[in-house]
């Protein structure tokens, strides 16, 4: 009988099991591609600013009038979109043997195409 | 696409048209100066002088043909679309360990202005640190947490900051397009002096979506907030003739324009897939990464197929440039090693032809300098190894005399003299006709104005030409610039540091007066316009600096652009964002790393 080890952490208790403030974040900054970790960190480290009328643990625990709750949310420092483009770097100063390599391979080509009586024959066929 | 290629058949007649113009001016220059060269006799040396100033003569009627075309050739209306924008544009501000408190005001008088705007949400900020002082950085992200919590800018506003600013500017974008820019489908770059109206910068993105071929959108930047007498020199000669002298580049360069590196809106896909630049083999200064990477990357957009255009008749764009001659030249330092390392790509696989003569074009803004230099030390040397004069040749039995050209050595100086100056005459005059001469503080302000600008500016040349020279040297040689810090918020100049940069000058001049008095004395007259500014310089420097002149100037209405009569708006919202920011301003606790790294 073998016993198997769960290697996935077990997940920390989470004050925001349900997950709604994380879903009216995303709602109220049109970051629907922010992930529910970068915002538990960021609610957990307490990047952004409370209002007058609503302080952070309330709004932690979801209290507050829609507008008062969404002008906390806009003070919220959230990392920028992640969408990167792939940058191929170009070689603006390449060697003369790359430079030319699609000329030369054009003129072998043509020279193939106009001369193919320059193709050596083989030797036993020479001197039969 | 029939419009397209009319574009196309247009652009290429009238760069024949300057080509033509210009190769008929330098050969006319040519022609008379080997005239005059050749009345005391023929030797090798008359050679070198007539091709160097025939190279000369070439750029000198480059310049005015491109002046010529921007009154010829108003710019084409171009349209935008009238639509709500379907992409979103980020707006990016790559910053250096610069002053702190004056970026974020800037990016805080771009926010607001386009706050104003129903399409807000399309755009989002990114400050792009590549900071490398600890108590810079440290204050950075204290001015962007202070922004972004004034603005309620969560979401919108983002700082990132490199710790090694690899590629500098260039790797800075790439960076942001590796990591976010498949996020947004236009940036706007920005430099750190760079200020924008929100309303061009929507327009920007609407003429770029009406034209899906078109890769980069580049805006004629006007310079403000200058208060030197050099600064506002500056200001009054672009503000007058850049306009003009833009839409002249403008007219020839067609659909493989030029980009200046800030206030243009770049396609973000396009610029990824084109522009991405290996560094060229060898050391500094002319391996690496490639410095003045604009250029490049103009070129490198344009041989992709995408259009790279000026767009002369945007307003609402405007940049910061140096208050002093000392700062002037620390920053041509700068280009002058980026374009002089250009030419190891000016023979770049598939480059447009246009795209090699901008990149020639830059290299030789600078070279022009040694060549003028050259062309007068050659002319001093010229008399001490001119052949004795024959007075009898063996044909006639009475003395022939040299045939005296000081008729047409007059008339060539003229001549090049009005290739300088007829341009910037002309653009006067079309001001003043047009009826705009009310913005540069009426008919008889901007006719002095401009007689002081005509002076001062030839004055300062033989300054510039040594500067220029000196740099020429140093990148020739193998010194590295380094990209030292622009120090944009210094004004004036005390007189010793103006006396440490021009000192060489002073010497220089002194020696090349007192050699053409012993030993030329035919030419001592004809070199004291050149030699006695190079005496003068660190007082010239010095005065040129001075923010009390600069004053004096304004209050008289001299050197008045339209900015002073009509403050920019924006301009207005940055200093109050300064002054807001200044207020609220606390010593922010350095992150523990930094702080590490501020106390050693």
């Amino acid at each position: 009988m073998t016993s198997h080890v769960n290697l996935t952490p077990e997940p920390l208790s989470d004050p925001f099991a349900n997950g709604s403030v994380f879903e009216e974040i995303r709602l109220i900054l049109r970051r629907p591609d922010l992930p529910d970790d970068v915002l538990r960190q960021t609610l957990a480290e307490g990047r952004f600013t409370a209002g007058t009328s609503l302080g952070k643990d309330a709004f932690v625990a979801g209290e507050g009038l829609p507008e008062d709750r969404a002008a906390v949310i806009r003070t919220m420092i959230v990392p920028p979109p992640r969408h990167g483009l792939e940058m191929p770097a170009h070689d603006l100063n390449p060697p003369l043997s790359v430079r030319f390599a699609p000329l030369v391979a054009r003129w072998q080509r043509t020279l193939q195409t106009i001369r193919p009586q320059m193709k050596r024959a083989p030797a036993a066929m020479r001197s039969r | 696409m029939e419009n397209a290629g009319s574009h196309v058949r247009s652009a290429g007649l009238r760069r024949l048209a300057m080509a033509l113009i210009a190769v008929c001016l330098t050969t006319a220059a040519s022609f008379m100066f080997a005239t005059v060269v050749q009345s005391d006799g023929f030797d090798w040396l008359d050679v070198v002088r007539i091709t160097l100033m025939a190279i000369a003569a070439f750029w000198l009627a480059w310049g005015g043909c491109i002046a010529l075309f921007g009154i010829l050739f108003p710019p084409e209306p171009s349209q935008g679309t009238e639509r709500r924008p379907i992409g979103r544009t980020a707006i990016l501000m790559p910053i250096y360990n610069e002053a702190t408190g004056p970026v974020f005001a800037r990016v805080e008088a771009i926010m607001k202005s386009i706050g104003k705007l129903p399409e807000a949400d399309c755009f989002d900020f990114f400050v792009l640190s590549d900071t490398t002082k600890p108590a810079v950085a440290g204050k950075e992200q204290s001015a962007y947490e202070r922004l972004l919590f004034r603005q309620n800018a969560g979401g919108r506003l983002f700082y990132r900051r490199r710790e090694q600013n690899i590629g500098r500017k260039a790797g800075n974008i790439a960076d942001f397009l590796q990591t976010s820019g498949g996020a947004y489908d236009y940036m706007l770059v920005l430099d750190a002096d760079s200020l924008m109206d929100g309303g061009t910068i929507l327009e920007m993105v609407r003429r770029m979506e009406a034209d899906p071929r078109l890769g980069l959108l580049q805006s004629l930047p006007q310079i403000i907030g200058l208060k030197t007498l050099f600064g506002r020199l500056l200001q009054f000669a672009t503000s007058l003739y850049g306009p003009y002298f833009a839409r002249g580049l403008a007219a020839v360069q067609g659909e493989e324009g030029t980009f200046w590196g800030h206030n243009a809106l770049i396609r973000t896909r396009a610029f990824a897939a084109a522009c991405g630049m290996a560094p060229l083999e060898g050391k500094p200064p002319f391996g690496g990464h490639i410095l003045s990477h604009d250029t490049v990357e103009a070129a490198l957009l344009a041989r992709e197929g995408w259009k790279v255009r000026l767009d002369t008749d945007l307003t609402g764009s405007y940049e910061e440039a140096p208050a002093n001659m000392v700062d002037y030249a620390k920053r041509d330092r700068r280009w002058c090693q980026g374009n002089l390392q250009h030419s190891r790509i000016l023979a770049a696989p598939r480059f447009r032809f246009w795209s090699r003569i901008s990149i020639l074009q830059g290299i030789f803004a600078y070279l022009a300098s040694p060549i003028w230099f050259l062309f007068l030390l050659t002319s001093l040397a010229a008399p001490l190894v001119a052949p004795p004069p024959v007075y009898f040749d063996g044909y006639s039995p009475f003395p022939v005399f040299p045939h005296p050209e000081t008729a047409t050595a007059l008339a060539l100086l003229f001549g090049l003299v009005a290739l300088l100056v007829l341009p910037k005459l002309l653009l006067v005059v079309r001001t003043l006709l047009g009826g705009n001469a009310k913005a540069f503080g009426g008919p008889v302000r901007l006719v002095i104005s401009f007689a002081i600008e005509i002076m001062l500016t030839s004055v300062l040349a033989p300054l510039l030409m040594m500067f220029h020279c000196r740099s020429v040297m140093q990148v020739l040689t193998g010194a590295d610039s380094g990209w030292p810090t622009a120090e944009r918020d210094d004004g004036s100049l005390p007189f010793g540091a103006a006396v440490s940069a021009t000192w060489w000058m002073t010497l220089t001049g002194t020696a090349g007066v007192a050699f053409s008095h012993y030993y030329v004395p035919e030419l001592f007259y004809w070199f004291l316009p050149v030699a006695m500014p190079m005496v003068f310089a660190p007082l010239l420097v010095w005065v040129t600096s001075s923010v009390m002149l600069g004053n004096l100037t304004r209050w008289l209405g001299i050197l008045a652009v339209p900015a002073d009569t009509r403050p920019v708006a924006i301009a207005a919202d940055m200093q109050e964002a300064l002054q807001t920011d200044l207020g609220n301003e606390e010593p922010t606790p350095l992150p523990a790393p930094l702080a590490g790294e501020a106390a050693a």
